[in-house]
């Protein structure tokens, strides 16, 4: 382990049982970090805003404070992106800079970061304003032609605006992706060669798979985190252009009511997006894995070479799966039930890459010394999260079923299960491992954390069953007010949201704490055995 | 439940049954009594298993896609009996004819405004089966009915202010 100033410093308090950190310097150190702790914050806010706004809608459901039938849209469209993009999206691409930092492979550039940070903060704040004051209520999708056939609840203008808005959030992930992108090939990674592919080919682990063809310069390896890195930046850049089009399509329609574009045209761009998002929070999670399991185990991540060639199938399908959201638009004429056909096989092979990253990341569980703290047992309960959640993914993936499962609230629970239970409490075990080391203090209380932990399973768990059993059931997605057959199940969610809230507040508390971490702090000691 | 929605339970509770004692499984690995009477992980045997876990995997998700193969709506449509126009609007179903023969049905749908979707449910309040309701082209979806009563339809594609509340009906005669 080096012994510089800078790596002293970030090696203090809540440092890692296993760490081998490249040496770095302490501009960059302070530089990232700081740029982290922004990226962390800002959204961490978003998601109080967000999680507050699922509570109106959901209680609204239950009857318990009903809001009014467009406002409850309105809520759901500013709820969906700001849960999905401004907080877990958005943390995650601060936390991926942090991991890149630390394993010797810093931004080069800060510029396109500040951009990136910019116009996510611009365009979350834009959703808000369009939804919540405006009124555009046509949910996260807004499905053409929906947002011009308001029924008087909001105005083209608003539809302008709010597409606007979201294409700025759009340019932060293509600005995030290009940020990673110069990262990733540029001189640390070691390439041989000068070539771009090739140093695309390097930062993608080929050096793994084909060692006599693809070698590195330093001696170094690519690091198995950089290779969903790679992946997501590839996948981000290329798949948020096609909605970026339909925005502006739809920015132009705002303008001048005679441009239209075709439904089906448009519903494809959208989901060419809408898939391949949900990867901007996974891949970035499967990331952190590979990263800190080893290190929590003290090990290296046991994978070898067949996880290239699985992140490189992930790479390629990702671009071509998006029908699998178009499975019942099967119209007698055109070519979307081809396409319909082909893209299932296609979003069964992306399955491959996390069944073999669950692989590599339980071998090198299995029999370590594993090193137990609310950051690592986040993680895990993380993992299992992303495993039972990922299995409903692979459910969903098969036309038969989803001809069940469509639109309904199962769907709604896979989702939530996913993105809350799998990914955000993977994202949670970042910030706990994170925090403590860019802040320099010791995190506040292990106990708080493990009230946090139980309190989101024992609530989370409750909180998506109680959507997947009556969506399993036909229960359909998006009514502000359900059939009554579906009530009970709403009236049994309710204490576990609560339970699920509280626990999620004190986290918020701790991560605050650890933060500030006042003198009169009860357990300010390191924690680290 | 229809048969489906049974096989669906059945796998997903499996399957996340599996998948959870696994995991709980390696985790007991690391505790401090079984690693003290337990041998070193053999990471060895472990890089070999991944090859073969990423093989198991591809021969699962084959299968997954061989047999769903068989369900695929459009590619599996039986000789209709009848059949049925679905005209949606925001926010109401309009169903020709409203009284259908017991029989396989040919529900040919399309949009005046935005998209739609024709969730149909049967007299218990379950759901049988749907299918997108798209602005201007039109779609057909084909369904056996064979019980007599009131079916419902409820839409299953966000359409405004008003999807909660647009539901229609038609009767299936003997
Ligand atoms: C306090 C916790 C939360 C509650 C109570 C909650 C509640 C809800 C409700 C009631 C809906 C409408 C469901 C429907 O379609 O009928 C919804 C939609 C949604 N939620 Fe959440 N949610 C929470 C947290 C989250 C989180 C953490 C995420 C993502 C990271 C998220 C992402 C979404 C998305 C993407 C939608 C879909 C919006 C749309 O269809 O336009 N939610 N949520
Ligand atoms: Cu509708």
């Amino acid at each position: 382990m080096s012994t510089d100033a800078a790596s002293v410093r970030t090696a203090a308090p809540g440092t890692l049982p296993y760490d081998d950190s490249p040496t770095l310097d302490a501009t960059n150190i302070a530089r990232t970090e700081s740029l982290v702790k922004r990226y962390m914050w800002t959204s961490t806010l978003f998601l109080v805003i967000a999680g507050a706004l699922g509570l109106v809608l959901r209680q609204s459901q239950a009857d318990i404070v009903r809001v009014d039938d467009n406002l409850w849209y309105a809520l759901m469209t500013a709820h969906g992106l700001g849960a999905f993009v401004a907080w877990a999206g958005f943390f995650l691409m601060g936390a991926m800079y942090w991991i890149l930092m630390r394993l010797g492979i810093p931004l080069r550039t800060y510029i396109l970061a500040e951009i990136a940070y910019w116009t996510m903060v611009l365009g979350t704040l834009g959703i808000v304003w369009t939804t919540l004051i405006s009124g555009f209520g046509a949910s996260w999708v807004a499905l053409y032609p929906l947002p011009f056939h308001s029924a008087g609840e909001w105005s083209d203008t608003a539809t302008g605006l709010f597409s606007f808005a979201v294409l700025l959030a759009g340019v932060s992930i293509i600005t995030w992706s290009l940020a990673l992108l110069v990262a990733v090939t540029g001189p640390a990674i070691g390439s041989a060669s000068n070539n771009i592919f090739y140093r695309l080919l390097i930062a993608l682990g080929f050096s793994k798979l084909w060692p006599s063809k693809f070698k590195h310069t330093n001696g170094r390896m690519t690091p198995y985190p950089v290779i969903p890195i790679t992946v997501v930046a590839v996948n981000m850049l290329t798949m948020t252009l096609p909605f970026a089009v339909l925005l502006v399509f739809m920015i132009i329609e705002s303008i001048d009511g005679s441009f239209t574009t075709d439904p089906q045209l448009a519903k494809n761009l959208l989901w060419a997006f809408g898939h391949p998002v949900v990867y901007l929070l996974l891949f970035p999670c499967v990331a952190a894995l590979y990263y800190f399991i080893p290190r929590f185990a003290r090990r290296e991540l046991v994978s070898g070479r067949i996880v290239v060639v699985v992140w490189a199938i992930a790479l390629v399908s990702n671009s071509f799966l998006w029908a699998h959201h178009m499975y019942l638009d099967y119209p007698d004429s055109g070519p979307q039930q081809i396409l319909n056909f082909v893209h299932e096989p296609v979003t069964f092979a992306i399955v491959l890459a996390s069944a073999v990253s669950i692989y590599a990341l339980s071998a090198t569980i299995l029999r370590s010394d594993f090193h137990w703290t609310a950051a690592s047992k986040f993680l895990i309960a993380g993992m299992a999260g992303w495993l039972t959640a990922g299995f409903q993914g692979v459910i969903n993936a098969d036309i038969q079923f989803d001809e069940m499962l469509h639109n309904t609230l199962w769907i709604v629970g896979h989702f939530h299960h996913m993105a809350l239970l799998g990914l955000g409490m993977i994202l949670m075990g970042v910030f706990y491992a994170v925090l403590p080391m860019i802040s320099h203090r010791p995190l506040y209380s292990e106990k708080l954390a493990d009230i946090h932990l139980w309190g989101m399973l024992i609530g989370g768990y409750g909180w998506v069953i109680a959507w997947l059993i009556p969506g399993l059931e036909g229960a359909p997605r998006r009514f502000a007010i359900l059939p009554e057959e579906w009530d009970f199940w709403t009236q049994v969610s309710i204490p576990f949201i609560i339970v699920m809230t509280v626990a999620i507040l004190v986290g918020l508390y701790n991560y605050v704490r650890t933060a500030t971490n006042s003198p009169w702090a009860p357990d300010a000691e390191p924690q680290i055995s | 439940m229809n048969g489906t929605q049974i096989v669906i339970t059945v796998l997903y509770s499996a399957v996340t049954l599996i998948g959870i004692v696994g995991l709980i499984a390696v985790l007991r690995t690391t505790s401090r009594s079984s690693r003290a009477k337990g041998r070193e992980a053999n990471i060895e045997k472990l890089h070999k298993g991944e090859n073969w876990w990423a093989l198991m995997s591809l021969a699962i998700v084959v299968v997954l896609f061989v047999a769903t193969f068989f369900g695929i709506p459009w590619m599996n449509r039986a000789q209709a009996d009848s059949t049925a126009t679905v005209r949606a609007l925001q926010f109401a179903f309009i169903i020709q004819p409203a009284q259908i023969p017991a029989g396989t049905v040919d529900f040919k749908v399309k949009s005046d405004d935005v998209s739609h979707g024709f969730g149909l449910y049967a007299p218990d309040g379950k759901l049988v089966k749907q299918i997108q309701i798209i602005p201007d082209v039109e779609s057909t979806m084909t369904v056996k009915l064979d019980t007599p009563g009131t079916y419902k339809i409820l839409c299953l594609e966000f359409c405004g202010v008003g999807h909660h509340n647009m539901v229609g009906q038609f009767e299936v005669t003997k």
